[in-house]
C-alpha cells in the first residue's frame, strides 16, 4: 500500500533560502564587526597600544604623507588607527553582548512576573520602570563613573540598569495579552503551576518581541558607550574605544582629521546597520510590532 | 482636576527626594569623598582635618539631613574646587543651557513636523523615503560625532561658523543642529506613525467628503490630533535633549550646565557634580509633570 512521501525541505535548504532573504549590506557589517570582535587579538595589523612616538600623527595610506604600513594613519602616540577600531569593536561588542543579555534577562523577568501577577506588583514596578524611562541616561551614567570610578564592569553595570526597563515594559504588556488566551486557561484548569505556565505558554511566544527589541537595543548601547568613552567616564585607557579615539582626535581635527572621523564612522556604520537589521526583523518577524 | 495636580505634585517632589537620596548615597558609597581631590603630599592629620572640616565624620544619615536642609533653602555647599558657592556656578550656566535645548528643539520640530506630515501623507513615495532615510541617520550618529563632523566641515574645509562659546547669534547655528539633529529623527518617525492613523480616521474621512481641499484637510485638521501623542513625547524629549546636551557643549564649549556637570566629573568635584545633577533632574521631572498636566487640557477624551 502506497502512503504518499512527505516532501520535507533538507534544513540546509531553508536556511539558505532564509540567509538570502537578510538585508545585504547591514548584514555584512554586522557580521564582520562580529567577527573582527571575536577574532581581533588576530587579526590587527599592529599592537593596538604599542606606542610609536616617530609616526605620530601619521597620515592614512591615501593622503600625502601616508604609508601603507598604517592604512588609516596613527594617532598622537603613533598607534595604529586601523588596529585600535578593530580592538575597539571587540570592546563594544563585549560591552554589548553582556549588558543586553543581562539586561533583557532582567528585564524579561520583571515583565513577565509583573504582567502575570497584577496586582499591587504590578503598579509598583511599573512605577519604577517609568521613573527609570524618564531619566537621561548619560546622568546617571557619569554619576556612576565619578563615584564608582570608570571601568568594564561599571559600564555594564550602569548600562544594564538602563537597558532593562524597555524590555520590562514590552514583555509585561505582552504577558498581559497572552495571559487572556484560552491556552493559558485550559494550562491551570489542567493544574499546571503559575511557573510552568510562564515559562513553557507564554515565554516562547513572547521571545520574537524581546529578540526585536534587543536588536534595536544593541544600537543604542553602542551610542552610550561610545558617549561615556567620549567623555571620559568609560573604559579607561590604554584600552581603545571608539568614544576615547573620538575624544582623542578631537583637539587634532584641523592636522589630523582622521583621528576623529574613523572611529566615528565605525560607529555610525555599526549602529546603523544594528538598526537596519532590527528594522527588518521586526518586519519579518511580526510588523505589529511597530510601535517599537 | 485640582486632585490630579496636587497628587501629581507630590510624586514629583517624592521622586525629586528619592534622586537626592540615591545620589547622597552612591557617592559616599565608595570610601569617604574626600579622597577623591585629598592631595597625595597631605599628612593623615590635614586629611583628618579636612574631613572634620568639611564634616563628613558625621553619620552618613546626619550629613544627609544637613544637606537637605541646606538644600530647601537654595544652599547646595561649596564646590570642591572652585571653593564658591556651589549654586552660584549652576545658576551662572544655568539659561545658558536652557537657551541651547529651547533652541535645539525648536529645530527639531521646525524639521520634523513638516517632514513626518509629507512622509504620511506621500507613504511610501519620495518624501516618505526622504524622512525615513534622514530619521534612521539621525539616530545611527551619535551627538559628539555629529558636532565634531558639523566642526570639521563648516570650520575646517569652510572656514564660516564660530565652534568655541556662545557669544553671538552664529555660535548658536552650530551646536543647535548637532543637538537637534537626534531628536528631530525621532520626533519625525512619531509625526509619521501618528499621521498615518489620523489620515485614516472617520472624521478626515468626512472632511473630504464634505469637499474641502486636500491641503487644508492635511495641515489644518490631520496636524492639530496627530501633534498630541507628540507633546507627551517632548516633555521626555526635554529629558532627552539635556543628556544630549552633554557631548554637545563640550565639543562646542557651550557654557551651560552639562558642561558644569562634565567638568565636575573630570576633577572628581562630587558636592557640584551632585548639585547640578539635582537641579538637572528638577527641570526633568518638571517639565514631565507640566506635560502631564497639560496632556489632560489638550486631550479633552482623558479629562473624564
Amino acid at each position: 500500500m502506497a502512503i504518499a512521501a512527505q516532501v520535507s525541505i533538507p534544513i540546509h535548504v531553508r536556511t539558505f533560502r532564509a540567509l538570502r532573504k537578510l538585508p545585504s549590506i547591514p548584514t555584512v557589517i554586522v557580521s564582520l564587526t562580529i567577527f573582527l570582535a571575536v577574532f581581533a587579538n588576530l587579526v590587527v595589523p599592529h599592537p593596538p597600544t604599542q606606542i610609536h612616538l616617530e609616526k605620530s600623527r601619521q597620515a592614512p595610506a591615501f593622503i600625502e604623507g601616508g604609508e601603507v604600513k598604517y592604512i588609516l594613519g596613527a594617532d598622537r602616540l603613533g598607534r595604529d588607527i586601523l588596529s585600535r577600531i578593530i580592538k575597539g569593536a571587540q570592546v563594544s561588542m563585549m560591552v554589548v553582548a553582556v549588558s543586553v543579555t543581562l539586561g533583557a534577562a532582567v528585564g524579561t523577568a520583571i515583565g513577565l512576573t509583573a504582567g502575570f501577577h497584577g496586582g499591587w506588583p504590578d503598579a509598583f514596578l511599573m512605577r519604577i520602570v517609568d521613573a527609570m524611562l524618564a531619566f537621561p541616561a548619560i546622568l546617571i551614567a557619569l554619576v556612576f563613573a565619578v563615584t564608582l570610578g570608570p571601568s568594564f564592569w561599571v559600564v555594564v553595570a550602569v548600562i544594564t540598569l538602563l537597558l532593562w526597563a524597555p524590555f520590562a515594559r514590552l514583555v509585561r504588556g505582552q504577558t498581559l495579552s497572552w495571559k487572556g488566551r484560552d491556552f493559558v486557561n485550559l494550562a491551570k484548569v489542567a493544574g499546571c503551576s503559575n511557573l510552568r505556565i510562564i515559562l513553557v505558554h507564554i515565554l516562547p511566544n513572547v521571545r520574537d518581541s524581546i529578540v526585536v527589541l534587543a536588536t534595536l537595543q544593541v544600537g543604542w548601547v553602542i551610542l552610550i558607550e561610545g558617549t561615556l568613552s567620549f567623555l571620559g567616564a568609560g573604559i579607561p585607557a590604554p584600552t581603545p574605544t571608539w568614544g576615547s579615539m573620538v575624544a582623542d582626535g578631537r583637539e587634532l581635527i584641523r592636522s589630523a582629521w582622521w583621528m576623529s572621523m574613523f572611529p566615528g564612522v565605525a560607529i555610525f556604520a555599526v549602529v546603523l546597520s544594528f538598526n537596519l537589521l532590527g528594522d527588518w526583523l521586526r518586519d519579518t518577524l511580526d510588523p505589529r510590532l511597530r510601535q517599537l | 482636576m485640582g486632585v490630579l495636580v496636587v497628587s501629581r505634585l507630590i510624586q514629583a517632589v517624592f521622586t525629586l527626594l528619592g534622586v537626592s537620596i540615591a545620589l547622597f548615597f552612591l557617592s559616599h558609597a565608595s570610601g569617604n569623598p574626600v579622597d577623591a581631590f585629598v592631595p597625595i603630599e597631605a599628612s593623615p592629620e590635614d586629611r583628618e582635618r579636612l574631613i572634620h572640616h568639611l564634616g563628613f565624620d558625621k553619620p552618613v544619615y546626619v550629613q544627609y539631613w544637613r544637606f537637605i536642609t541646606h538644600a530647601v533653602r537654595g544652599d547646595f555647599g561649596e564646590s570642591l574646587r572652585n571653593k564658591q558657592p556651589n549654586m552660584s556656578l549652576v545658576k551662572a550656566r544655568f539659561w545658558n543651557s536652557i537657551k541651547l535645548a529651547s533652541a535645539a528643539l525648536l529645530w527639531a520640530l521646525c524639521i520634523s513636523l513638516p517632514l513626518g506630515t509629507l512622509a504620511a501623507v506621500h507613504r511610501g513615495r519620495f518624501w516618505d523615503r526622504v524622512a525615513m532615510t534622514l530619521a534612521l541617520f539621525g539616530q545611527s550618529l551619535p551627538a559628539f560625532f555629529t558636532g565634531i563632523l558639523l566642526i570639521y566641515i563648516f570650520a575646517v574645509v569652510f572656514n564660516v561658523l564660530p565652534v568655541q562659546g556662545a557669544g553671538s547669534w552664529k555660535h548658536y547655528i552650530l551646536p543647535t543642529i548637532a543637538l537637534g539633529w537626534g531628536v528631530s529623527a525621532a520626533l519625525t518617525r512619531l509625526l509619521r506613525s501618528s499621521m498615518l492613523e489620523v489620515l485614516d480616521s472617520e472624521y478626515i474621512k468626512l472632511a473630504r467628503a464634505k469637499g474641502l481641499r486636500e491641503s487644508i484637510v492635511v495641515w489644518k485638521h490631520a496636524l492639530r490630533n496627530a501633534l498630541i501623542p507628540l507633546v507627551t513625547f517632548i516633555g521626555f524629549t526635554w529629558g532627552v535633549i539635556m543628556g544630549g546636551a552633554i557631548a554637545t557643549e563640550v565639543v562646542f564649549g557651550w557654557p551651560g550646565m552639562a558642561r558644569l556637570a562634565y567638568e565636575a566629573v573630570v576633577t572628581r568635584d562630587t558636592p557640584l557634580l551632585q548639585s547640578v545633577v539635582l537641579v538637572w533632574a528638577s527641570i526633568i521631572i518638571g517639565a514631565n509633570l507640566v506635560v502631564d498636566l497639560l496632556y489632560g487640557v489638550i486631550d479633552p477624551t482623558i479629562r473624564a
